[in-house]
């Protein structure tokens, strides 16, 4: 079901689905049968990947760009047509240079420690539907699953802070474990929301049950669920104005004081990466997926997702950056008690609803 | 067959992996390469999971052990600055005492249980998922379970900050 | 004693039954073994672990009713999580008072 309009079985509306079709029927008239699946998935892994690199790549870009034009002056517009090679030139610069590694450092964990962030923000990206029966797998856990692949970096930042031997890097690093995981409370509950709405934790699922009516028109909870997923989730991947572990004025760096080159590139690709699917699943949970009228299904996830991105990166612009105890104070003060009533009138509401029909 | 093959394949590369983040965790020096290799356990061991059939605790096996215990144990090592490296001065008639028990204790337990037959065991799988089922069973046959479990988290949050608070 | 060793494949109860034992004593040689605290709660929780894979290849294999092995091992996490909170708010209790971790110098109730 592709919403109205374009019928999933056209190429043009689902070309990747498509492909993957193509490639699967000429690749099982040479290989046996578990080594097909094996070499599909991996194909359907790799393009997954490829595709969040250069969704990354651009977000960068991007959100140089309109923080700059918000504060009225013109962002990176040297390199290439409007500044488009930017993310090319930071790639290409921070490939060249060194990895320096402190002399206090604990060599294995600080090399082990990027990968223990990126990895998790990377794999999370092999649930998330693209269109209709176009994820690498569609998990009947999907939703927990994602949830945990987000509460996985917290033990890469304690391990980035710890093993740098650099008592700013500690410090940052315990500050944002410590934000981490109080924000993963209220972002756990908030997201049963549309999980009882849906009946089902799969994201597929979900986006299924959203074919009839978007999620974020549930009312009343709908708009408040959306609204603390966004919060919990920009503390979550650590981004202003819940940037305080990371801010350059403030503790030099925080966590990642000491890395440089690669190493720094695999952090910064990790948050790209995860504040997109901090947008891809908010589009997902409450604005519908997929689902849409006239353009191909995969075209309007990416319009949706890119849309709340930009609205994280209009947020960013524009609030300052909250102070450390005041951020604790609405995780545990207003987020979690509000994110507890919300389920409970979802719950309510619901089997009303149910009991009404 | 190829099925079982992978199921087994699997299960073989989960375990070793535990196994050898075990093995890892008693023999390292340093406090924090223990930590990491606890976390290596409990990731493998929630790999195990998903070959065993528990696909929800699979996940909720990483999101509570590895997301908030190994968390707490990270800060509790944190907050607990020794000499990095732990000094050997202990005798070592303890750790062959500690070993040669722990090995009797595998020994006499495996023995017992590939040596006992099973009369209950049937391969069919366990159908998935396994969220229904688990919550139907938590709040009807294991309710009282549930609730006293509820109670005790309470009680020791409510313990851990009384008892770690500063004066 | 008659020990009849399980095919390689298909994994079949007795395999994650030996797993759980391994783990469980591994971490028994961890608890008994070490000085440091923190490093005996590490092991602890090792050894939880291996019980949960018992119950849960029990579970797979000799299934009773409602997944009961399964919900069990849910309540062992919970526990363990109880036990790990307030092991840890000792510990840094302890450590503000004698600045030390190391269970052998804890020993001012003995003898």
């Amino acid at each position: 079901m592709t919403g109205l309009g374009c019928p999933a079985d056209l190429p043009i509306c689902n070309p990747f689905q498509y492909l993957h079709q193509l490639v699967a029927a000429i690749l099982g008239a040479i290989l046996p049968e578990p080594i097909l699946t094996i070499l599909v998935t991996a194909l359907s892994i790799g393009m997954v990947t490829t595709l969040v690199a250069i969704i990354v790549m651009s977000q960068v870009w991007a959100e140089r760009r309109v923080v700059g034009f918000m504060q009225g002056r013109l962002g990176p517009n040297r390199v290439g047509p409007a500044g488009l090679l930017q993310s090319v030139a930071d790639a290409v610069k921070l490939l060249a240079k060194e990895i320096i590694i402190p002399y206090q450092a604990d060599r294995g964990p600080f090399l082990l420690a990027p990968l223990l962030v990126l990895v998790p923000s990377l794999i999370v990206w092999s649930v998330i539907p693209w269109g209709p029966g176009l994820s690498v797998t569609d998990l009947n856990v999907g939703v927990l699953f994602v949830l945990a692949m987000g509460a996985f970096p917290t033990i890469g930042i304690l391990t980035a802070g710890w093993s740098s031997g650099n008592k700013y890097a500690v410090l940052g690093g315990m500050r944002a474990a410590a934000q981490l995981i109080s924000y993963e409370i209220p972002m756990v509950l908030i997201v049963m929301v549309p999980v009882i709405i849906a009946g089902s934790m799969s994201l597929g699922g979900i986006v299924q049950a959203q074919s009839v009516a978007w999620f974020v028109f549930f009312l009343p909870v709908g708009p408040i669920a959306l609204l603390l997923f966004l919060i919990a989730g920009i503390a979550e991947v650590n981004r202003s104005p819940f940037d305080l572990p990371e801010a350059e004025s403030e503790i030099v760096a925080g966590f990642h004081t000491e890395y440089s080159g690669m190493a720094f590139a695999l952090f910064f690709l990790a948050e790209y990466a995860n504040t997109f699917a901090v947008s891809a699943m908010a589009t997902v949970l409450f604005f519908g997926g997929w689902t849409g009228p006239v353009l191909p299904p995969f075209l309007w996830f990416f319009i949706k997702a890119y849309v709340v991105f930009l609205a994280l990166v209009w947020v960013r612009a524009t609030l300052p950056r909250m102070r450390y105890d005041q951020l604790m104070r609405v995780a545990w003060k207003v987020a979690l008690p509000v994110a507890l009533l919300t389920v409970g009138a979802t719950a309510a509401e619901v089997s009303l609803r149910a009991m009404a029909a | 067959m190829p099925t079982e093959l992978l199921v087994a394949g699997g299960f073989y590369t989960f375990a070793v992996l535990a196994i050898l983040g075990s093995i890892a965790l008693i023999l390292s020096r340093v406090i924090f390469r223990s930590a990491l290799s606890l976390t290596l356990v409990l990731a493998s061991v929630a790999g195990a999971y998903v070959v065993l059939g528990a696909d929800f605790l699979a996940v909720v096996q990483i999101l509570v052990y590895v997301g908030a215990i190994m968390v707490l144990i990270i800060f509790g090592i944190m907050l607990t600055p020794q000499q990095v490296v732990l000094e050997t001065a202990r005798d070592p008639g303890k750790a062959v005492a500690g070993v040669a028990v722990a090995a009797a204790v595998f020994v006499v337990t495996t023995g017992v249980l590939l040596g006992s037959t099973w009369p209950r065991s049937n391969p069919t799988p366990v159908d998935m998922p396994t969220t229904a089922i688990l919550g139907e069973g938590l709040l009807t046959t294991f309710g009282l379970p549930f609730e006293l479990a509820s109670i005790l988290l309470l009680l020791a949050m409510i313990g851990a900050i009384v008892i770690a608070r500063e004066e | 004693m008659p020990t009849a060793l399980p095919p390689l494949y298909p994994i079949t109860l007795q395999h994650g039954l030996v797993l759980g034992a391994a783990l469980f004593s591994l971490g028994m040689i961890g608890a008994l073994t070490k000085r440091n605290a923190i490093e005996i709660l590490m092991s602890i929780e090792v050894m939880l672990n291996g019980v949960m894979v018992t119950f849960i290849s029990f579970a797979r294999h000799a299934q009773g009713p409602a997944l009961g092995g399964q919900i069990f091992a849910i309540f062992i996490m919970t526990v363990a999580a109880a036990e790990a909170a307030v092991g840890l708010a000792i510990v840094i209790a302890v450590y503000r008072l004698r600045r030390s971790v190391a269970v052998d110098t804890v020993n001012s109730l003995q003898g």
